[in-house]
């Protein structure tokens, strides 16, 4: 005789956090849906469990979820659709997995187990239930634990295996005897007693099995205090004494058990007291009392949906019954007997296509990760690759544009040292000439101007004309040594020879530029082209002031160079030998050089780039 | 001899060279000596340096009879070539060249002992700038004398700062009271030993016995207003 407690739920732990309002409402939600179950209230959990959703659809928590599916397999379980139940622990317990809950997916495993177990199928209930203990031992917690260990004692009795069964059962007891739940600790004690006297009356030694009974029978108050503990306690009794052969002990205790379940309405524990005090009163040859209690075992069996002892009763009723009633019993056993078995086989399948399902799913699952993480590396790696490309590209471009402008920069910059060059050139041949007309030709004069004074005065004047011109024009073409004297001195210089009484030059912006940095070529044609146009309006404007204004813009000097003369006839204007190689010498380095007139003045603006 | 002043005169102008060395002969306590290239009158100078050392020299600036082999092309070589050879000699240019940009390159970097112009030179010219640079003094021409006296008018024209302590001089009773009101390109203002070392530069460059002459003599040639 076999009887365990399903009572797994008993004290129920908030765990998590409570700290916010959200899990305040939703373990109070829990523990009001599990109240529920245990009072075998559908409704109450089914409206525990809306409640719960939601939460759910605020939170969208796998703490919620998971409970959800728990609650989902509990309404499943009190109406026996044991198929679907199991489903649903499977899925809570893979949320509860996800979120790294490990005590619920104990738990879990633990309820599963024992559905397992429940429908004969030992062998799959043990790998649940150890699967289970893989989750609760880490955690060294010693409820859930126990509970598992209690529970993995069990399948192993039912297998047959009692010495191993009875190793898990003292495990258990060991943490059992930690719980500080009084309470809780005294009726696992007795418990594990039960089912350690249970292997041995199992196991065919009835006199050590009523050892540990008698001792846990003997606790004080067990009657009022754990009355389904007691029951177990003294239906082994029971069992043992009249294997014993004690047999009035025995009748008195399966008597006094029967009435003990009346008084509780225990109706499963009636029926099994029936049921065995049958089987008892066959032995003994009492067929009137054996008939009696198998029918009345098989009714309670019937209304509590006990089918084992239901199939039990059924074949004693055959057995005690003649006639056509015994064959309508005979065919009830086999139509009974052949549903169990299938829907045994069926539950067995369905476990095994449940967890068949899930893991499969998981494969699934982790294949599909492993291919979104190798896709989703795959992009990243093109994305990289595509950027590195942009990169590449971008840079190769910027350096063709670099090389381009550099070369055009070198080029320009070559053009220019060209120019620079040829002008130089140019300015040592005028120098040359200038140097010549004025030492050869003026020197020349000279001699024959004194010659000439001695006897013709007349003539000698007209020489003095023209010696006078040919310095002009040599001092014209000369442009004097630049390298020793400052750009602003020169400048200066130039002004004291204009100078004169009534005419007033004035010079703005001299010192605004670093004449030290400029090329000495575009210097020198700046202080030509100031002299020219100094010398043009001393001898043909009758201008009072001069005004030389000296800027930078960007990369440009500019001059600019007024007087306040009577300007001249731009159209008639032949542009004198002077003005013609000044602006030659402008453009030859990309200068700009222009003359406007005015009845107001003159005004030349001369614009030289600094660097080409 | 040995009283008598060693003057060498160096022309590239035979007809120049004989006028300048015939009016110095006619003063009997000079012994004149001509040459007709820069290369020929530095090593007269320099051998003699010791010996029998020439006590001035005259120069004219431009050589126009150069060639491949000559050393020195020019006066202003030949007047480098005498300072760098430690030829303790006073130096006198006698030139043609009248711009200011020539005489002014010659005046600051070299600065020859005299400046003397040969279209209106004289014997009583020469004589003259010849005592002068023998007393350590400099001579230049009166037409020279004008250009740079020009010269330095334009220069503190173009100075702001200059016209600005002409301009306020008269405004102040005294010099300290410049302070704080001058100020430089940089706008900064400028302290009053500048001012001070600046007035005396401007007095000297004008010819100014005082600061109220100083700034008469700006208002006469028209600097300021």
């Amino acid at each position: 005789m076999k009887l365990f407690p399903i009572v797994f739920f008993i004290s129920f732990v908030c765990f998590g956090q409570g700290n916010t309002s959200f899990d305040q409402k939703r373990d109070s939600i829990i523990q009001t849906g599990l109240n529920s179950y245990f009072q075998r209230d559908t409704l109450g959990l089914i409206e525990s469990n809306n409640r719960l959703k939601e939460i759910y659809n605020i939170n969208k928590d796998s703490l919620s979820l998971a409970k959800i599916f728990h609650f989902k397999a509990l309404i499943h379980r009190i109406q026996y659709r044991l198929d679907s139940s199991y489903y649903y622990y499977h899925q809570s317990k893979d949320i509860s997995r996800q979120i790294k809950d490990s005590l619920e997916v104990g738990r879990r495993l633990l309820s599963m187990c024992y559905m397992q177990k429940d429908e004969g199928d030992y062998i799959g209930a043990e790998v649940t239930i150890i699967e289970g203990l893989r989750y609760l031992e880490p955690l060294n917690e010693n409820l859930y634990t126990a509970h598992s260990l209690n529970g993995l004692g069990n399948v192993l009795t039912d297998q047959k295996i009692f010495s191993e069964a009875r190793v898990y059962f003292l495990k258990a007891e060991e943490l059992y005897k930690e719980n500080e739940q009084e309470r809780v600790r005294e009726a696992r004690l007795l418990d594990i007693k039960n089912n350690i006297g249970n292997t041995h009356l199992l196991e065919g030694n009835p006199q050590k099995a009523i050892r540990y009974l008698k001792e846990a029978i003997e606790t004080k108050d067990i009657k009022e205090k754990y009355p389904n503990q007691y029951q177990a306690l003294l239906g082994n009794i029971a069992d043992c004494k009249y294997e014993l052969g004690e047999k009035k002990q025995a009748w008195d205790n399966y008597r006094e058990l029967l009435r003990f379940r009346k008084e509780k309405g225990n109706f499963f524990g009636q029926s099994l007291s029936h049921n065995g005090l049958s089987e008892l009163y066959i032995i003994e040859g009492n067929t009137k009392k054996a008939l009696f209690h198998a029918k009345k075992g098989y009714d309670l069996a019937k209304q509590v949906n006990n089918n084992a002892t239901r199939l039990s009763a059924l074949l004693k009723l055959g057995e005690l019954t003649s006639g056509n009633q015994s064959k309508q019993y005979y065919q009830e056993y086999a139509q009974l007997n052949d549903s169990l078995n299938n829907r045994e086989r069926y539950l067995k399948n369905q476990f095994a296509k449940v967890r068949y399902e899930t893991e499969k799913k998981d494969k699934e699952n982790t294949t599909l990760k492993l291919t979104k993480e190798q896709n989703e590396r795959e992009i990243e790696r093109q994305k990289q690759e595509k950027l590195i490309g942009w990169l590449l590209s971008l840079a190769i471009l910027l350096l063709l544009i670099l090389s381009l402008v550099s070369y055009r920069n070198r080029r320009k910059k070559m053009l220019y040292e060209g120019q620079i060059q040829k002008a130089t050139a140019r300015e040592e041949e005028r120098q040359q000439i200038a140097k010549s007309l004025h030492d050869e030709v003026a020197g020349d004069l000279r001699m024959l101007h004194q010659k000439l004074v001695q006897n013709n005065a007349d003539e000698a004047k007209s020489i003095e004309g023209i010696k006078e011109n040919v310095r002009n024009l040599s001092h014209q073409l000369s442009s004097v040594s630049f390298e020793e004297v400052s750009f602003k001195d020169q400048i200066i210089n130039l002004i004291s020879d204009a100078f004169a009484p009534g005419f007033r030059i004035t010079t703005e912006g001299i010192d605004t530029i670093s004449w030290k940095e400029i090329n000495s070529t575009i210097k020198r044609t700046l202080y030509l082209c100031v002299r020219e146009s100094l010398q043009n309006t001393m001898k043909y404007a009758e201008a009072s002031t001069f005004v030389i204004a000296f800027s930078q813009e960007k990369k440009d000097i500019k001059v600019s160079l007024k007087d306040n003369g009577k300007g001249f006839d731009n159209a008639k204007s032949s542009k004198g030998i002077g003005l013609k190689n000044l602006k030659e010498r402008v453009e030859e380095i990309r200068g700009s050089f222009e003359i406007e007139s005015s009845k107001e003045g003159a005004k030349t603006s001369i614009s030289i780039p600094i660097h080409g | 001899m040995g009283d008598k002043i060693r003057i060498a005169v160096v022309d590239d102008h035979q007809l120049m060279l004989k006028g300048i060395c015939d009016s110095l002969g006619e003063f009997s306590n000079y012994e004149t000596e001509c040459f007709s290239t820069c290369d020929s009158v530095f090593a007269a100078l320099r051998e003699s340096k010791e010996s029998n050392p020439f006590d001035v020299l005259f120069t004219d600036l431009s050589f126009e009879n150069t060639n491949e082999s000559t050393r020195i092309d020019g006066g202003e070589s030949l007047i480098k070539k005498v300072r760098e050879e430690d030829i303790s000699i006073k130096i006198g240019v006698i030139t043609g060249h009248t711009e200011t940009n020539r005489v002014f390159n010659v005046i600051t970097n070299l600065q020859p002992n005299a400046y003397i112009l040969k279209n209106h030179c004289s014997g009583e010219e020469l004589n003259f700038a010849v005592q002068k640079m023998i007393k350590g003094e400099t001579f230049y021409t009166h037409e020279i004398h004008q250009k740079i006296m020009n010269r330095n008018i334009i220069q503190i024209q173009m100075d702001e700062i200059a016209i600005q302590i002409l301009k306020e001089l008269p405004r102040q009773s005294k010099i300290i009271n410049l302070e704080g009101k001058i100020k430089k390109s940089d706008g900064t203002e400028m302290k009053i030993r500048a001012i001070e070392n600046k007035l005396a530069n401007l007095r000297i460059d004008l010819n100014a016995k005082n600061n109220t002459d100083l700034v008469l003599k700006a208002k006469e040639l028209g600097i300021i207003d």
